[in-house]
């Protein structure tokens, strides 16, 4: 609890931040009464706290006002502009001050006043890198949560949203806004995501996927949680009944439920006639399959059915791979560890350099491991396929890659029964997921055909726009 | 492992799929004979299961939404413990044989020089997989593989619709009835959906009842589709063929895939791991009904498919073992017992709470 001593409290302060270099208290008298700002240097923007701050409380001339009175005065008229809330303890204080705002504290008062004067340096709203989409907005979430706040709330300006901040990480003590749309099933929901992130026992939080895993299912694979760089996508989602979370210090703004089948829809789709709509979704569909199945099938028909290729294909293919000294199996897990390295590499590398190593990687050593007989050229062309459309689906591109290679292992080893097999195993991995009430497999499975008005195909708006969506009734 | 329930549609598809990867994987000796009786004996045999089932369905009410073994074990555990040794057992062989069926399938089509041994192994890690997700991953990845099969079998009648010969057909009534019966008993006794319904019904949500008009409706639909496929483009050919529907789809020449018995074998192969998982999850349910509680009626699930993969690789060792069991349950009198035995009981335990309350 703060005290009525100025100097106690500034000492506790103090001592509670273990003299931290960037505290800054400045002291100051007004009205003859002792007073001190508390704040952190950076939180801080250093015109407000002159303007909304300093001035008036040095222009206040009122001889033989009593603490009481002029703590009073400070919190109800001075300073009635600014965003300000009551502190009654060091913690609070400290809280407070390391959230952009200066606290008030004046001798004689057990109360302090935070003032609001964030003003910390903050990245500028821009284009997602991830998301990008070819008509619709060009803002994508910041790290700032006051900024993500405001572009959500900027697309909904109806009382049906709703926004709760909380803190989360012991240390971090990170800010996190859980919004939702006023609704039976999605407030239930939003309670059950408050009740999980308050019990998040990680100390730091420096970004959503730190605090992601106790909003899922212990899913060795899938996550049912999203996440998104878009605002349009984030309220979107909270329209549909789902709750999202931003997080301070993330670009990245989460929602949950997610489906598997979100995979496969793009903002792009939606202002898109609804034919071209179906079309591109099953050519997404298909890259997706195409991804994960084809090497690992061209290596069980190569090496176990050759019976089931066409047969001037097959001819093709023979004499290309008779001309390599290994095994088709061999051959395709070399090509795709490559693959992974130089993808790898791209991403971790500054863009233009990324752009070099794709180069470098893909045309360069690609044609001469195929000219040097080393690999054959069909399969080359398999593994190549198979990642560029790993691409297309590029929320899941890691199991993609996971599920690709242990297809390729599978197929290599025991043909189309052992792929058979190990497809089965991840479609029932994929079936299994789902921890917020509803299959991580809807509307496939359970099949509805309600719901396949937005699934593969997309109905017209003015379809679409008769009855609301609700992720409860998919 | 995961305790969920699954939808009345789930359980109509999963039951639809079993009962036709019985006819898709015929085992040796079972070979489909060419001839019109056959959509008589289907047709014959999926009306007397239908039969079979309707005291269950009678009685399903009086359980009040459990299942009817958990209903007659709540009034006589001795009753429930007879029963459920019965249906242990013939869960169990029926268990090891969709792993033969399985076996020699992937045998005759896919899988031809491999070991059994590597086969087993294959099956079995899958099978403990899927009973670790439960029975809700196992229906919604049967959604899946029934979506599968409808695109196969369009895809097959697509392909081969100038290949059909309808002057292959001729009345049904000129053959003699002999064969008939012993057709409709052969089809009748492949019908053992009815224990796993029997024993999962306390699984089902909603109207369960209504699953199994619908599981019969669409596997009678189908396996006459396919009877008619084989008649038609194969004629007196069928019975030659040990997997008449894998070679429909040899000889379904797509132009893209330019044939596609992959996609059948993927079909079936999963189809068959689906199965095994639906009787181990049946046996579990059994288990838990009348003998065990909690995580021990959770581990037996486990051991039941180790133990029914391994007596179907025994049963592929030493085929000898098997006939006698075939034998017998090819008879069609423990299915038609069970059906008889079980809705009895529940009446008889129903009707005696009544009177107490």
């Amino acid at each position: 609890m703060l005290g009525k001593k100025l100097a106690d409290n500034i000492v506790n302060i103090r001592s509670y931040m273990k003299n931290s270099s960037d505290l800054v208290i400045r002291y100051a008298k007004v009205c003859g009464i002792d007073v001190c700002v508390v704040s952190f240097d950076g939180q801080t923007d250093a015109n407000k706290l002159a303007n909304l701050v300093y001035r008036p409380l040095s222009e206040l001339d009122e001889p033989g006002i009593t603490p009481e009175r002029l703590a009073a005065k400070i919190s109800g008229e001075l300073l009635i502009a600014c965003d300000g809330k009551p502190v009654g303890t060091v913690a609070e204080a400290v809280s407070a001050a390391m959230n952009g705002f200066c606290v008030i504290l004046t001798d004689g008062t057990e109360t302090g006043y935070a003032v609001g004067v964030q003003g910390f340096e903050a990245r500028s709203v821009t284009q997602p890198e991830n998301h990008r989409n070819i008509r619709g907005a060009r803002e994508g979430f910041v790290e700032a949560l006051h900024v993500n706040m405001s572009l959500v709330r900027r697309r909904v300006k109806s009382n049906e949203l709703v926004m709760h901040t909380m803190t989360v990480g012991k240390t971090s003590g990170t800010e996190v806004c859980v919004c939702s749309m006023d609704s039976a099933n999605s407030g239930k929901l939003a309670e059950n995501v408050i009740k999980r992130l308050e019990n998040v026992p990680v100390s730091l939080v420096l970004e959503s996927g730190f605090i992601q895993p106790f909003l899922e299912d212990k899913h060795p694979m899938f996550s049912e949680v999203g996440a998104s760089e878009r605002p349009d996508v984030f309220v979107s989602k909270l329209y549909e009944g789902r709750v999202g979370i931003i997080i301070d210090g993330s670009p990245f703004a989460l929602y949950v439920p997610k489906l598997f089948t979100e995979n496969f829809i793009m903002l792009d789709d939606y202002v898109e006639k609804p034919m071209f709509s179906l079309f591109i979704r099953l050519i997404r569909w298909i890259a997706f399959f195409v991804s994960i199945l084809l090497p690992g099938f061209y290596t069980a028909l190569a090496n176990f059915h050759p019976e089931l290729i066409p047969d001037a294909l097959l001819r093709n293919l023979a004499a290309a791979e008779s001309l390599t000294p290994y095994s088709v199996l061999t051959e395709c897990v070399i090509l795709d560890i490559f693959y992974e390295i130089m993808r790898e590499a791209g991403l971790r590398l500054p863009s233009n350099v990324g752009h070099a190593v794709s180069i470098v990687g893909g045309i360069v050593i690609g044609d001469i491991v195929v000219s040097a007989g080393l690999v054959g050229a069909p399969m080359l062309l398999a593994i190549a396929i198979a990642s560029i459309s790993g691409y297309i689906v590029s929320d899941i591109s890691n199991q993609v890659s996971f599920m690709r290679f242990a297809l390729i292992l599978a197929g290599g080893l025991s043909g189309l029964f052992g792929l058979t097999v190990i497809s089965f195993v991840f479609c029932l991995s994929v079936c299994s997921a789902g921890s917020w009430g509803i299959p991580f497999t809807s509307p496939l499975a359970p099949f509805s055909l309600k719901s396949m008005r937005d699934t593969f195909i997309r109905r017209s708006w003015r379809e679409l726009a008769r009855t609301d969506p609700d992720i409860y009734n998919v | 492992m995961i305790n969920n329930k699954i939808g009345i549609g789930g359980a109509a598809v999963l039951l639809a799929l079993s009962r036709i990867f019985t006819e898709a994987s015929p085992l040796p000796g079972e070979s489909t004979e060419y001839g019109m009786q056959r959509f008589t004996a289907v047709a014959l045999s999926f009306i007397t299961a239908f039969i079979a089932y309707l005291p269950l369905l009678l009685v399903l009410e009086r359980t009040g939404g459990s299942s009817p073994l958990g209903a007659v074990a709540s009034k006589s555990k001795l009753l429930s413990g007879f029963i459920g040794v019965i249906f242990s057992v013939y869960l169990f062989f029926c268990a090891a044989e969709t792993g033969l069926r399985s076996y020699y399938y992937a045998s005759g089509t896919v899988f031809d020089s491999a070991p059994a041994s590597y086969f087993y192994v294959f099956v079995g890690a899958a099978l403990l997989f899927a009973v670790h997700c439960g029975l809700e991953a196992v229906s919604r990845t049967g959604v899946i593989v029934s979506a599968l099969f409808a695109a196969l079998m369009l895809l097959i009648v697509f392909t081969l619709l100038r290949e059909i010969r309808v002057d292959r057909l001729y009345p049904v009534l000129a053959e003699k009835p002999e064969r008939l019966t012993a057709d409709t008993v052969r089809e009748f006794s492949r019908g053992s959906e009815y224990l796993i319904f029997a024993a999962l019904c306390g699984n089902i949500s909603g109207k369960r009842t209504k699953a199994v008009p619908v599981y019969l409706g669409v596997s009678c639909a189908a396996i006459l589709l396919m009877t008619f496929l084989y008649n038609t483009v194969f004629g007196k050919l069928t019975s030659r063929l040990m997997f008449p529907f894998y070679t429909l789809s040899s000889i379904s020449d797509t132009a893209l895939l330019h044939r596609i018995n992959g996609i059948d074998v993927i079909v079936w192969v999963m189809a068959g791991l689906l199965r095994l998982a639906l009787f181990a999850f049946a046996f579990r349910a059994v288990v838990r009904d009348c003998f065990l509680s909690g995580k021990a009626a959770d581990i037996s699930a486990y051991v039941f498919g180790i133990a029914a993969l391994t007596v179907s690789g025994l049963f592929t060792a030493y085929p000898v073992l098997y006939e006698p069991m075939k034998r017998i349950c090819g008879s069609g009198i423990p299915l038609a017992a069970s059906a008889m035995i079980l809705p009895a009981a529940v009446f008889v335990c129903t009707v005696n709470r009544k009177a107490a309350a």
